[in-house]
């Protein structure tokens, strides 16, 4: 809790992001308490709860104050007027297609642990995938996009 | 480990290295001596990039400045043909065109410039600052080895050129084959090629986005005088160096001058006009007038489309415009030289014109108004929530 929340501090000198520290360390802390209650919840409703608390939590990672973080999560309830945004931020077959395809990254491809326990016993398969994000990072370094911990 | 190591590191200077060569090779902006592609090919992605180097070339001669007007209405793929450059960004922020333009004088060989004039660039609001741009513009190497050699967007770029090389000079658009300026026959071809396309055939609920999203927030306007002095003094450098500048007013649709009208800033607008002549005549397309009303000549409610852009640029340089589709006689019909001695009689036209305009319920004005009203309800919602970008 104290680690999730030193955390959320790190991130920006606002109450907002101590907000979201804190209701990290909470999630992960019933998390914790589940387990050792031998609680056994389905995957879907695990997965679900899962979504649903990040996405909330992320709101105050966001906002810039709880004012705003209180008009997304109205609005992210159906409660506030958000209407004459519809057509400026509503969702295509384009960004359906491009959720679908995350997803099944998601679902399916192994995750960045998974890739280090593998045994790199090929060197050249190592570095050559170095040497690919090397270039890759080194020839996008002209346009930098914003650093996302400026407040520091 | 160590051989690892080693290992890394030169295949990740070997893949730089190589990275580095291809663009050198392919020089997508023309920066560099290599001829591998014929320039007729390039067609820079951002003209934030490629601009500041096009404009340093030995080619320029006359310079066209502007916003994206500029841009697609006097489209030159490569930016520079013929010793035109052209110099237009789209959206530009007056100081952004006022940069280039003082970069420009610096090339001993600019004798022209035609510029472009937008009302929306003199708003307070109208500044997006761009360091990076000016960074270019001042030159010095850190930009030019970031822009050109060790950049993935210029190998894109580069690549796009490589593959419109394979593609052959025969699919190049006509426009890009031809001189600048372009030929009667060129325009009146690519005109017959866009006849019934763009705003002509755009839907009543997309005009309304248009004009909402992609349309300067013309509500609140409030002329700055700073951007005036800026604009000023960047025209009376020109004129010390003994280049010639031709101003002009791009050709609005009448959904522009309806939100224009309705957001209550028309006196502004015929005050900017009245300001422009002080600083010497100006050749005004703007107001109420049958161009306004011809949405065949428009890609969209903001952009008039190439081939008429074309037109204007060879009837400001004192060449015939094109006679086909009666694009040479609607020109002439709507163009005006606005001067300081004639002013008043000049304003005092389009305001008839625009008295008659708003006097009937046309359906540019049922639209304006929605889209101004969609924009308010937007901003508001923004300012409740300006967490959403």
């Amino acid at each position: 809790m104290i680690t999730m929340v030193l955390g959320g501090l790190w991130h920006g000198a606002n109450w907002t992001f101590v907000v979201w520290g804190t209701l990290h360390g909470l999630g992960l802390s019933l998390n914790h308490a589940r387990r050792k209650a031998v609680w056994k919840v389905p995957d879907a409703a695990a997965w679900a709860t899962t979504f649903v608390f990040t996405t909330i939590a992320w709101v105050f990672f966001r906002a810039s104050t709880f004012r705003q973080a209180a008009f997304l999560l109205r609005g992210m309830a159906g409660l506030a007027g958000s209407a004459a945004l519809a057509h400026h931020y509503s969702i295509g077959a384009h960004d359906l297609t491009r959720i679908a395809i995350a997803l099944a990254i998601v679902l399916f491809c192994p995750n960045r642990q998974a890739i280090m326990n593998y045994d790199w016993r090929n060197d050249y398969l190592y570095a050559a995938a170095f040497a690919i994000l090397m270039a890759a990072a080194t020839m996008t370094m002209a346009n930098p996009p914003p650093f996302i911990y400026f407040q520091f | 480990m160590k051989r690892r190591l080693v290992l890394m590191l030169t295949m990740a200077g070997a893949l730089i290295l190589c990275g580095a060569l291809v663009n050198y090779l392919l020089n997508p902006y023309g920066v560099w001596r290599t001829t591998l592609i014929d320039p007729v090919f390039r067609k820079p992605k951002d003209e934030h990039v490629a601009l500041p180097y096009a404009i340093r070339g030995a080619e320029l001669s006359t310079l066209l400045v502007g916003t994206s007007r500029v841009v697609f209405g006097m489209r030159i793929d490569g930016l520079a043909a013929n010793g035109f450059v052209n110099g237009g960004i789209r959206a530009a922020s007056l100081s952004e065109s006022c940069a280039t333009v003082d970069a420009a004088l610096a090339n001993p060989h600019l004798k022209r410039i035609v510029w472009g004039l937008d009302f929306f660039q003199f708003a307070t609001s109208w500044d997006p600052a761009n360091p990076e741009f000016d960074r270019r513009l001042d030159g010095g190497a850190g930009p030019i080895v970031g822009d050109t050699l060790l950049s993935l967007a210029a190998l894109d770029n580069g690549i796009g050129d490589l593959k419109r090389m394979l593609r052959g000079r025969a699919r190049l658009p006509t426009s890009a084959r031809a001189a600048v300026p372009w030929p009667p026959e060129v325009i009146c071809g690519e005109y017959a090629a866009e006849l019934g396309r763009g705003l002509v055939r755009t839907p009543p609920a997309a005009i309304v986005r248009q004009i909402s999203n992609n349309m300067p927030n013309y509500q609140n306007y409030r002329f700055s005088e700073s951007f005036w002095a800026l604009f000023h003094a960047t025209i009376e450098r020109a004129q010390r160096r003994g280049v010639d500048v031709i101003l002009f007013v791009p050709p609005m649709n009448a959904y522009e001058l309806e939100v224009i009208r309705r957001a209550g800033d028309w006196d502004q607008f015929e005050g900017w006009k009245r300001r422009l002549v002080t600083i010497g005549p100006v050749i005004d397309l703007s107001g109420y007038n049958r161009l306004a009303y011809l949405d065949d000549y428009y890609t969209d409610v903001m952009h008039h489309k190439t081939p008429i852009g074309e037109s204007i640029l060879r009837r400001l340089l004192g060449m015939q415009m094109p006679a086909c589709y009666g694009i040479g006689e609607n020109l002439s019909a709507a163009m005006v030289r606005l001067d300081s001695r004639d002013i008043d009689g000049a304003i005092a036209v389009q305001d008839r014109m625009m008295r008659e305009a708003s006097s009937v319920d046309s359906r540019y004005g049922q639209l304006a108004e929605a889209a101004l009203l969609d924009q308010r309800a937007r901003v508001k919602a923004r300012q409740q929530a300006s967490v959403i970008p």
